[in-house]
């Protein structure tokens, strides 16, 4: 990784991170304050100023990635892969959702995916324009009304046997 | 009794079986993030009850400690639920779950669990399995309008009514059906003819020999059979009404001829019956409780020789029950060459609209008129499904998709429309805009598909696999509209930039998914050259909308830098010499930036010759900034495909637009 200063229009690296194997797509979190590669088997997170090396992280799929990117609100790190996505927590990289299926038809989907407005995923494939709501808040919503029921007292007994009947979707 | 019972217990102990085979596939996937989720368990429990040991070892803290050993538990508990989310086949509890364990302690983990259901619900109501054999003909099932039942022709010519819930048999099989007839019967013993009176009625179309079976060669003494209609009840599988004579229709066999004969579709409001025969669409009606016809209408463009063996394979009708498209194929074609199909007008006796697929190198796989009459979809053994009016043939809707359409259908008010494919998926779109509704992915052709009851979907696969759908509990956190391939997308000030082929952009609102305005192109590029490496050329392979949605910029790899205003699609901006793999724009709105190679013999899948990136400013258009990241090493080097090339794969800004970072794929060591 090479940094240059764009505002003083300097050409030389501010500093410079090398890896044999090469690494395959960067993103700076939201604040600023973190850069974060991928090479083939890691995620490395450095400080953004000083280059310090932060964290290394072993995440599977790296291998095959696509695109990488935080959504607006910094919350999440959303990576490609030719057929899926994997959600990772941006705080501590740790993946939340692996191998999310898109519906795709063929294996030369090239997956493009960037941040829109309002905690949305814009994700691009060979058939498809897709937009995800990343917004957990609203998930929460969203699960009660589509499935239009609540848990019931025997399903609660069964998988919470040892917690008060209280279900969430009220 | 006592077999009955055994017969049922056998069948219900199948039925779980095939249950738990098709929640199989789906749960590897899960298995693998239950997993990952179980070890999260076990080192919270471990951090829990650590905690609660130093608690007891120290009292002072002991009240901390405690407090913090039952958030780890809690924590533990709700992250066990998530992972029995994960692995829970029945997707409406699956999904229950997931959103009990974020009740229960709202993290990532289970905050992932809950997007992971979200994402996953597709509607699936159930799954049964038919329990009379596989299908035997694609386009002879027939789904009551209520998806309660499923009218089901086996392997060995049984017809019979099918509950979609659990794969048997209503009634066994139905009237006149049974096997055990003489041979040439089979495959026209008994036909489904279509469902009438709102599904209530099924109608069979039954071949009836003319004369008597002679016993030593177990063949009719004449070569010729007529057909009647049977009417059946549906709900108790008895006759409906006496067998109706149909004039003039025929089964036609003997040593001269190729086997074949009228196969009667009735339409849905019962009052007309068609037929492919011998080159004509033939047509009767029902006047005064009996059928009059055949009218014939000949299809003109059918050469004599491919006329004879003409066998219809399905008809849809529209709603008022005036038009209807019908299908038909070549009985004993030696060049399996799909079917054909044309659209006629019911009371006026003739075709209308273009003859289907246009010229015999037929492509088509399946169709379906618009219950308004107005529209036809057209299925391809391609992929792709096409809405084309029926007046002027033009295209309406293009659908893309890989792999062939083997079924297509309207919903009952024409707004939606249902593809199912070969390699077992299922999809559904909204039309005006083309809108992704549902897919959802199987492993056997689908041979059925009707949308019934409120909101629902019905799909029988080849193999007897029946699944049902409520459209109406599809995730609501995914948005999905079909769109050409997307090389690049970018979004900024509420528009979505999406990058396609042949150099096309499109803008698009980034709530609605709409298109804004016409496309934009880097071309015109010169001929149209349709070679693989030429296209990968024209693509758009990087785009950026300025941070405030004034100005698009958008390349490709042979070289053409565009920046167009928006919404005035003025061009500001044009380069013709820099290739770009890659670009960003300053959120200051500043400075682009942009990565690329050239290449020997400048098409993206030769040689790479150099790379480089830029920094221009936006205000002048000049390069401020550049650096050849050429390595010597790797320039040029034989035999590597774009793959390969050391293209730099990211530019990145950082958000208050200070520093730009650059990964580059070389083991360069400095």
């Amino acid at each position: 990784v090479k940094i240059y200063d764009v505002a003083q229009l300097r050409r030389q690296a501010l500093w410079l991170i090398t890896y044999r194997n090469g690494l395959s797509s960067i993103a700076f979190s939201p604040d600023g304050q973190r850069l974060l590669a991928a090479s083939p088997d890691y995620l490395w997170e450095w400080d953004a100023t000083t280059g310090e090396l932060l964290s290394r992280s072993l995440v599977p799929g790296l291998r095959n990635l696509t695109r990488m990117t935080y959504t607006d609100d910094g919350r999440w790190l959303v990576i490609s892969h030719p057929r899926s996505l994997t959600v990772l927590d941006a705080q501590t990289l740790r993946v939340v959702v692996a191998d999310l299926p898109l519906p795709t038809q063929a294996p030369t989907d090239a997956f493009a995916v960037t941040a829109g407005q309002d905690h949305q995923l814009i994700i691009g494939t060979r058939s498809l324009l897709t937009s995800i709501d990343m917004d957990p808040q609203r998930w929460k919503t969203s699960a009660c009304q589509l499935v239009g029921r609540d848990l019931s007292k025997d399903e609660w007994n069964r998988f919470l046997p040892a917690i008060p009947f209280a279900p969430a979707c009220g | 009794v006592e077999e009955d019972f055994l017969t049922a217990a056998t069948a219900t102990a199948d039925a779980e079986r095939l249950r738990q085979e098709h929640a199989h596939a789906h749960q590897v996937r899960r298995n693998r993030q239950l997993r990952g989720a179980l070890a999260t368990v076990a080192a919270l429990l471990a951090v829990s009850l650590m905690a609660g040991t130093v608690a007891g070892l120290r009292g002072r803290e002991a009240e901390a400690a405690a407090g913090r050993a039952d958030a780890a538990a809690v924590d533990a508990v709700a992250a066990r639920l998530a992972a029995t989310a994960l692995s829970e086949p029945n997707p409406g509890l699956s999904l229950l779950l997931a959103r009990q364990a974020v009740a229960i302690s709202e993290s990532p983990t289970t905050q992932g669990a809950l997007l992971n259901g979200l994402m996953n619900a597709q509607g699936l109501q159930w799954l049964a399995q038919a329990r009379w054999g596989p299908n035997t003909d694609t386009f002879d099932h027939t789904f009551t309008p209520d998806g309660r039942a499923l009218l089901h022709l086996n392997s060995l010519s049984e017809l019979q009514t099918l509950d979609t819930k659990t794969g048997f048999s209503l009634h066994g099989a139905l009237a006149g059906t049974t096997w055990g007839g003489p041979s040439w019967q089979h495959g026209w013993a008994g036909y489904p003819g279509g469902l009438i009176e709102g599904g209530r009625v099924a109608v069979l179309s039954h071949a009836r020999p003319k004369t008597a079976v002679d016993p030593s060669t177990e063949q009719p003494s004449k070569d010729e059979a007529s057909i009647e209609l049977l009417p059946i009840d549906v709900a108790t599988g008895d006759p409906a009404g006496p067998a109706q004579r149909v004039p003039g229709a025929k089964y036609v066999f003997g040593d001269a001829v190729v086997e074949h004969g009228d196969r009667l579709r009735i339409s849905p409001n019962g009052r007309t019956v068609v037929s492919v025969l011998e080159g004509h669409v033939r047509i009767w009606q029902r006047r005064g409780g009996s059928w009059v016809g055949p009218q014939s209408v000949p299809i003109p463009w059918l050469a004599p020789a491919d006329a004879e063996g003409n066998v219809l394979v399905g008809a849809t009708f529209a709603a008022a029950g005036d038009r209807a498209s019908i299908m038909f194929n070549q009985i004993g074609s030696v060049a399996d060459e799909g079917p054909t199909g044309v659209v006629v007008d019911l009371k006026r006796a003739r075709l209308i609209g273009p003859s289907l697929p246009e010229g015999r190198a037929s492509a088509l796989s399946h169709m379906a008129i618009s219950p308004d009459g107005s529209m036809l979809l057209l299925g391809d053994s391609e992929g792709p499904v096409r809405v084309r009016r029926v007046a002027d043939n033009q295209e309406l809707y293009a659908i893309p998709g890989q792999s062939p359409a083997t079924v297509v259908t309207w919903s009952p008010d024409g707004s939606q429309v249902a593809i199912g494919r070969l390699d077992g998926t299922s999809e559904v779109y909204s039309l005006n805009p083309l809108r992704r509704i549902m897919v959802s992915s199987g492993s056997d052709r689908v041979s059925v598909l009707a949308f019934v009851g409120e909101h629902g979907l019905a799909a029988e696969s080849i193999t007897g696999s029946i699944a049902r759908y409520d459209l109406a509990a599809l995730s609501p956190v995914a948005t999905q509209l079909a769109t050409a391939p997307i090389h690049a997308v970018d979004a900024a000030a509420g528009l979505i930039a999406v990058g396609e082929d042949d150099g096309r952009v499109t803008i698009r609102d980034v709530r609605t998914l709409g298109r804004i305005g016409q496309k934009l192109s880097l071309g015109p590029y010169a001929g149209r050259d349709r070679r693989p490496d030429m296209a990968a050329g024209r693509r758009v392979t990087a785009l950026a909308l300025t941070p405030d949605g004034s100005a698009i910029i958008a390349a490709d790899r042979i070289g053409h830098l565009r920046m167009w205003s928006l919404p005035g699609h003025e061009l500001l901006w044009s380069r013709d010499d820099a290739p770009t793999a890659w670009l960003a724009i300053s959120p200051d709105g500043r400075y682009l930036a942009t990565a690329g190679n050239t290449f020997q013999g400048g098409l993206p899948d030769g040689v790479p010759l150099t790379s480089s990136f830029t920094v221009w400013d936006l205000s002048t258009h000049t390069p401020r900034l550049s650096e050849d990241l050429t390595d010597a090493r790797l320039h040029p080097r034989p035999g590597s495909g774009a793959d390969q090339a050391p293209t730099p794969r990211a530019v990145a800004f950082t958000p208050d637009g200070s520093k730009l970072a650059l990964p580059s794929p070389t083991s360069t060591a400095s």
